[in-house]
């Protein structure tokens, strides 16, 4: 048997004039760990398409198992074990769990006819192999997050795997679900299958990877073994300069209270929250899914509804009793998902700039004000630095941290004096993540005051000058930002 | 983990709706015990005979996540164009032949409606508004306007073949005719096909998620005409099934029936977003439907009501479920400590 696996030769790849791919290389032999790392839009994802078979390269070519294709069919990919778990996990929402899991297998075997006992034995085999229980019969679109992937990973298992492709696998997966995922990476490794490993999170790239490929603007930029790199190393190659990051510290001079919530209770949610948040303040609020964290954030911003506890705005009682009263009391909510929570993806930017102060930019007879408009989405656009060279394109032709930031826009438009941030930088790139940390700052620094929900405890580290962490529907400590370290809280929330 | 088989029963559609036939039936009962009879059972089966035929068609379709509105007019172009034909050349031969090319007729335009769906990139309910009145229209023009009455002989002998009669105490007669067979045929490939073999699967996993389906490896395209194509059979044979009950074969008898087929399909569970649906709820919708079409007059409500009621069925059914998926959407489930 041949040492090497795959080969990607000299591939290049554009789209519609933009060039996405540029005489990309790659090496992969049996049993490697490879991580593929690279800004948001830096062609990780185009390059994963090209392996699968789900685009074709203009130029270049693909050797797996020592043979080589210029036009690569999925199936074929598919037939030289190749498995790739997509970000969106690609499951099938109205199938069952069995039948989700045995697909590929089936199709593999070319089968013809669907016998249900082999899928749920398939299965089966399959969820013990990574040692997780699911009922089988449940259809997929009542599983939370974290079970979909656990299925796409299932799913991938066949039995003549080679090669596993995971994309931003742990975005959706708590700390401890993402030790676990690791885990089932070394043990397919010692059982020679191959991985190829996309995150942003480069702390767990680290930990499991024997080789790294770095890729910026559709050209491979580093190549090499883990142990050569260092976390500014990394950084350095993706962004194509050095990424600093400081302490946060409020300057705004009028620090008096700006929301003060009182043993807020909600059934099934979250119990006797309390905490104060002043002007200029950055509270981090650290919790993993479950805790209540999401939820405490949408009670506040009036999608549910309180069951007890008071919450009082610049002193003042206050109840939030829907959406409308949280956006009267000029409170602001950025969602944890912003494809399917924050933006109207098949619009233009403009108009999801716009979306929640249209009425804010009318003239007589409510008819729009095509210049007032105009004006503060030229604003926006200049103060978010949002790239792009349209405003009228649509929002889903932007990159992940340009999404993020056209969210924010969004609420930014309508003034709040509360800004609620639910885990702000997910899936978005180093880059844009220092970036958005910097916008949020001197949002604070001009007097707003914000929440940032997140696990990402760096983060809350560096953006944020109160801590709380929430476990299990509480809030549990509060910390000022240097009376804790990043390990304490680290451990605090599992 | 293991839930129960009644507590995943009791999640199903089906099961509601089961109870929701039931209890129409026992309350038209109780009103006119004249409904509860095996005479009113086998008119009611009549009845809904060529509706669950095209439901079935039309089932397949909206589990791929399509929908097709030309069905009643390929029914019609198929059974119109082969009578006809066979009329023309003085046919006096057997049945299975007009069953055949009616078939023939349907998969034509079921691959058309396919092929221009798949390779125009035009969104279903266009591309079928299209086909259905270039269908309706050539029918017209280069086939023929007026209706045959003057069936061949095969029809007629067919339209006078009953599996069963019952005579009740007035000395009226309901039959269930031969052509009940045909349904169950039906009923049965379908059913096979869509549960027991890859191609069936592949048309619930396109419907469920087109891009995971590709990614996957299924021919989406090939998934997608496949079931316009199938589909289409259906419809040529259930418009045959049409000319067969009436005797008589008129080029804009169905016009219409395509809501109503969709109707049912949907009553049945069946959502028009792709991927779900059952064979048993597809055929329980068209039995409602078709209780309330023919039985609601039973019970002295007029038969105007009738589209009145079918209406607020679906707009009850429909409600009930947005308001299940509206529940367990604003309902939080944190364990709390303490």
């Amino acid at each position: 048997m041949p040492d090497v696996f795959l080969r990607v030769n000299n591939i290049y790849k554009s789209f519609a004039g933009v060039k996405a791919l540029r005489n990309v290389n790659m090496t992969l032999n049996y049993g490697e760990a490879r991580c593929l790392v690279g800004e948001n839009g830096c062609g990780k994802s185009t390059l994963i398409k090209v392996i699968s078979g789900v685009y074709k390269p203009d130029s270049g070519t693909i050797e797996l198992n020592g043979k080589t294709y210029e036009k690569l069919e999925p199936m074929e990919s598919i037939e030289n074990g190749i498995q790739v778990i997509y970000q969106d996990f690609s499951v099938f929402p109205n199938l069952t769990v069995a039948e989700n899991i045995a697909m590929n297998t089936l199709r593999a075997e070319k089968a013809k006819l669907v016998n249900w006992k082999t899928i749920r034995r398939t299965a089966q085999e399959a969820l013990d192999r990574i040692g997780v229980k699911m009922d089988l019969e449940t259809n997929i679109e009542k599983l939370s997050v974290a079970d979909r992937q656990l299925i796409a990973i299932c799913r991938s298992l066949l039995n003549d795997v080679k090669l596993i492709i995971m994309d931003e696998p742990t975005t959706a997966l708590t700390k401890k679900e993402v030790n676990s995922l690791l885990n089932i990476i070394r043990n397919l490794k010692k059982d020679g299958i191959s991985t190829i490993f996309v995150s942003h999170k480069l702390d767990e790239v680290m930990e499991v990877s024997d080789t790294v490929t770095i890729m910026r603007n559709g050209e491979v930029v580093a190549d090499g073994e883990v142990k050569d790199f260092d976390m500014s190393k990394f950084v350095y190659y993706m962004t194509g300069r050095e990424v600093t990051t400081e302490k946060f510290v409020p300057t705004y001079e009028d620090q008096s209270e700006l929301l003060r919530v009182e043993n807020l209770s909600a059934k099934g949610g979250f119990k006797d929250i309390s905490f104060t948040l002043n002007k200029g303040d950055v509270f981090g609020i650290t919790g993993l899914l479950g805790s209540g964290r999401s939820e405490l954030a949408q009670t506040l911003f009036g999608y549910y509804r309180a069951t007890a506890g008071n919450i009082y705005i610049n002193g003042v009682k206050t109840e939030i009793k829907n959406i409308t009263d949280a956006m009267d009391e000029h409170i602001g909510y950025v969602p944890e998902d912003r494809l399917t929570q924050g933006l109207f993806l098949s619009q233009p930017i403009k108009i999801n700039l716009l979306a929640s102060v249209l009425d804010v930019y009318t003239k007589k007879m409510q008819l729009m004000d095509k210049e007032g408009q105009q004006e503060a989405v030229d604003k926006q656009v200049h103060d978010l630095a949002i790239k792009t060279p349209d405003v009228d394109n649509l929002v889903s032709t932007l990159s992940g941290g340009n999404q993020q930031r056209v969210v924010l826009g969004k609420w930014l438009a309508t003034l709040p004096q509360i800004l609620i941030l639910n885990c702000p930088t997910v899936g978005v790139d180093i880059g844009s993540k220092e970036e958005i940390h910097n916008i949020i700052k001197k949002l604070a620094n001009a007097g707003m005051g914000i929440i940032i929900i997140s696990d990402d405890v760096p983060e809350v580290m560096n953006t944020c000058n109160k801590v709380a962490v929430m476990k299990k529907g509480r809030l549990i400590n509060t910390y000022t930002h240097d009376e804790v370290t990043e390990e304490q809280l680290s451990s605090e929330l599992s | 983990m293991e839930k129960s088989k009644w507590k995943r029963l009791t999640e199903k559609n089906e099961f509601y709706l089961f109870f929701t036939v039931v209890a129409l039936i026992v309350i038209i009962s109780v009103i006119n015990p004249a409904f509860a009879t095996v005479s009113s059972v086998i008119d009611i089966l009549r009845a809904g005979i060529e509706l669950a035929i095209f439901a079935i068609g039309m089932f397949m379709i909206i589990v791929l996540g399509g929908i097709d509105v030309s069905c009643a007019s390929i029914g019609m172009f198929a059974m119109f164009t082969t009578t006809k034909i066979f009329y023309e050349a003085g046919y006096t031969g057997p049945l299975f032949p007009f069953y055949l090319v009616a078939a023939l007729f349907g998969l034509m335009w079921g691959l058309a409606n396919g092929v221009i769906i798949t390779s125009l990139k035009i969104p279903p309910m266009i591309a079928t508004l299209a086909t259905n009145g270039i269908m309706t229209g050539l029918l017209l023009f280069f086939i023929g306007s007026r209706e045959i009455s003057d069936v061949p002989h095969a029809i007629r002998v067919e339209n006078k073949n009953f599996l069963l009669t019952v005579t009740n105490e007035y000395g009226i007669s309901s039959s269930l005719p031969a052509t009940f067979l045909v349904l169950v045929g039906i009923v049965v490939v379908v059913y096979l096909l869509m549960r027991f073999t890859m191609l069936g699967r592949n048309i619930y996993a396109v419907g469920g998620d087109e891009t995971s389906a590709a990614r996957a490896g299924i021919n989406v395209k090939f998934t997608k005409i496949f079931t316009y194509a199938f589909a289409g059979i259906i419809f040529g044979i259930g418009g045959m099934v049409h000319t067969i009950m009436m005797a008589n074969s008129n080029p804009v008898d169905l016009t219409g029936n395509e809501m109503i087929t969709i109707a049912a399909v949907v009553i049945g569970g069946a959502r028009l977003t792709g991927g779900h649906g059952s064979i048993f709820g597809t055929l329980l919708g068209v039995f409602l439907v078709t209780i309330i079409n023919n039985s609601l007059i039973l019970i002295g409500i007029p038969s105007f009501w009738q589209r009145f009621v079918t209406g607020l069925v679906i707009v009850v059914g429909a409600s009930i479920s947005a308001y299940q998926a509206l529940r367990t959407q604003k309902q939080m489930n944190i364990e709390i400590a303490g």
